[in-house]
């Protein structure tokens, strides 16, 4: 699970050009949009992209998101959940 | 006055505007299900212009193969158009307005470049071509600003002619549905995969489409139709809000179709039907019934027609409004196909059944990524005046910027030299650095942005622009030689290969030049008239000419104009803006004019 989040924060930093933003500067508890690091509508299409590019998770309803990546740790428990 | 002369359109359901709306008259779609693998793995609704039907009729009109798909739309819809007047495409007082967001983006593809060299790619390349075709005496006019282009291309027609630039405008719109697009709006999950449903409860995405419309705008009345509709009011505004989602508040979109009712003299109990933009993408449909309440239009029928050919893009503006000019011809509000339980918190005039009524004056609307909004008004009443100062105002150059290669200036001076300049990525970087700003935006956004970004936001600082203006009353309009076609080959990349297919939609989201003008929008809160105009070349004469237009319309007190271009001509990159205010004590060195606008861009 540790690296899992790890790796999951190094490629949303890829992925999402948080540039000058480092694995250990993001909580993996925190909320991902909004607060927390802002992220918008763009950012969550990224997120669908990123899921089936490094995970093969293909996500159909684009609505599943809101819950899924609420955080990090929520996203990393779903990838967990779907191996 | 500007009349419409004659029109044309060309789309899945036909080559000409009759063919077009005698299926729509009878209820007839032209979208179909595409399940085509080679183009989009997804199976998807789309409305395609048949390639065997479009050879045939091409083959009538010229028998040179060496047209692109693109070209041949254009061609074949001015074609048309051109048979129906008496006007004159190689009359000079005739301009030619090219509107397209991608036009020969297919050539991308390797195949396609054996064929053709790569600046066919070129918006301006592509336009020359079709203008050589006609014999066009004038550099064509090209507008690229999203799904606003079409609509925004009549309104600047309407501007060059009332101004007396040009007697008459033949201003086409034309855009081609490739594998790029078509991916890059699934990445959105933006589209449907059956037929789109206008403003219905049950609307799922947009279904994108391809085509060209025609219509041949002119000041004389003996070559208007016999019904003697006119073009009489058009507004152009910016969300200031998100670069691809619409405005949470429709208040932009509502001030646009304001400015062009109030220029038309007419208020909301003069317009008898809306042709709206209607994608059925969920936000869409939402904000522009919020526009149409907020401009107290809420009891007029609504008219929405993409579910019959699809989001033809650049082509839309013109097309819809060619729709609309039939509808005032036949007192006809067509049905809206997909609409059957109301799907947007207004409440709106829409009715799935087509409505026969006395029409005599349409409201047309259009929004675009960017932050993008026009309306457009369309008439058959006749107590309409130009609203024009015929003074010219006295305009200002207060401040400039330019930045290139490695360093950037101030009115001439140096304010910044990158030392061990390597690339653009570290340049840009370290200038953001240097301007102490904290905005991690800026890391999203292509090189296109990023320089016109870099370059605002050093043009507009101390100049005290907030206090001075209103959001609505600054306008940016800027020429650009290279679209975008820096990010458009990097979107490519992503669906090159079938084996490492994955459309990226933060990259897609700048494969449109006039993006760059929604950032800096957003980055300062500017939410008046905004355009992008394609040219091989800094076209000093035209800039000056089309933001002296807007300063003696009123449509603003200050203006950002300039060039901004990536990888153009050569590897380079260049911003250079001007900030234009109006003064009653001006020095002659910075008047606004054609010759220090060329002294200061080639300095």
């Amino acid at each position: 699970m540790e690296d899992l989040i790890h790796n999951l924060k190094k490629q949303i930093i890829e992925a999402l050009n948080l540039e000058d933003m480092k694995p250990e500067d993001i909580d993996a508890e925190a909320p991902l949009f909004n607060e927390g690091l802002g992220l918008d509508s763009i950012d969550a299409l990224e997120l669908i992209v990123l899921m089936e590019k490094h995970y093969g998770i293909k996500m159909e309803n684009p609505n599943d998101g809101k819950k899924l990546f609420y955080s990090i740790k929520t996203m990393a428990e779903y990838i967990n959940s779907k191996k | 006055m500007v009349y419409i002369s004659s029109t044309n359109i060309v789309t899945s359901l036909g080559f000409t505007t009759t063919e077009n709306i005698e299926k729509i008259s009878q209820g007839i779609s032209g979208i179909t299900i595409l399940d085509d693998k080679k183009m989009v793995p997804e199976t998807v609704a789309v409305s395609i212009v048949n390639n065997e039907l479009l050879e045939q009729r091409f083959v009538e009109i010229s028998n040179n193969t060496n047209f692109t798909r693109f070209e041949k739309f254009v061609i074949l819809s001015v074609s048309d158009a051109l048979k129906q007047t008496k006007i004159d495409i190689r009359d000079s007082r005739t301009i030619l307005i090219i509107s397209t967001t991608k036009g020969n983006i297919d050539l991308l593809d390797d195949k396609m470049k054996e064929k053709y060299h790569e600046n066919r790619l070129h918006l301006w390349k592509s336009a020359q071509i079709t203008a050589d075709f006609f014999m066009h005496p004038n550099r064509p006019l090209i507008i690229s600003n999203a799904c606003i282009s079409g609509g925004l291309a009549l309104i600047t027609a309407k501007r060059l002619i009332d101004s007396g630039m040009y007697d008459n405008a033949v201003v086409v719109g034309a855009d081609i549905l490739s594998e790029f697009t078509l991916s890059g709006f699934i990445a959105f999950k933006a589209v449907s995969s059956q037929a789109c449903r206008p403003f219905d409860a049950a609307r799922d995405g947009m279904t994108p489409g391809e085509g060209a419309g025609t219509l041949i705008l002119t000041k004389f009345e003996q070559f208007s139709t016999v019904e003697k509709i006119a073009l009489i009011g058009g507004g152009n505004s910016n969300d200031a809000n998100h670069i691809s989602g619409p405005s949470r508040t429709g208040a932009e979109l509502s001030w646009a179709i304001n400015i062009a009712m109030n220029e038309a003299g007419m208020t909301p109990a003069n317009i008898d039907m809306i042709s709206a933009h209607g994608t059925a993408t969920l936000f869409n449909d939402e904000s522009e019934g919020k526009a149409i309440c907020l401009s107290n239009l809420e009891t007029v029928p609504v008219s929405a027609i993409k579910s019959y050919i699809g989001h033809t893009f650049a082509a839309a503006g013109i097309i819809e409004t060619i729709v609309a000019f039939e509808s005032i011809k036949r007192n006809e509000v067509y049905t809206n196909l997909g609409y059957e339980n109301h799907g947007i918190p207004n409440n709106i005039n829409i009715r799935k059944e087509k409505r026969l009524i006395p029409l005599k004056t349409v409201v047309k609307t259009a929004s675009g990524f960017g932050g993008v909004n026009a309306a457009l008004i369309l008439s058959k009443s006749q107590e309409y005046k130009e609203k024009f100062e015929i003074h010219k105002p006295k305009l200002n150059i207060t401040k400039n910027v330019i930045i290139r290669a490695s360093h950037a200036s101030v009115n001439g001076k140096n304010i910044f030299l990158h030392d061990n300049y390597s690339d653009f990525a570290d340049f840009s970087k370290s200038l953001y650095k240097y301007l102490n700003i904290s905005y991690p935006k800026f890391y999203k956004m292509d090189n296109l942005s990023k320089i016109a970004f870099l370059a605002s936001e050093i043009l507009l600082n101390e100049t005290n622009f907030k206090q001075k203006y209103n959001p609505e009353d600054i306008a940016i309009i800027l020429s650009n030689g290279s679209s975008s076609s820096d990010t458009d080959a990097k979107y490519f990349e992503t669906i090159k290969n079938r084996a490492d297919y994955f459309p990226a939609p933060s990259v897609f989201v700048y494969t449109l030049a006039n993006v760059m003008v929604g950032e800096i929008s957003i980055r300062h809160g500017i939410k008046g008239e905004n355009c992008v105009f394609i040219s091989e070349k800094f076209d000093p004469e035209f800039l000056k000419n089309y933001t002296e237009i807007l300063f003696r319309m009123g449509r603003a007190k200050a203006a950002i104009i300039g060039r901004v271009d990536y990888d153009y001509p050569h590897a380079g990159h260049e911003a250079v803006l001007y900030f234009i205010e109006k003064l009653e004590n001006i020095d002659e060195k910075t008047i606004f004019d054609t010759q220090n606008l060329k002294s200061i861009y080639f300095n």
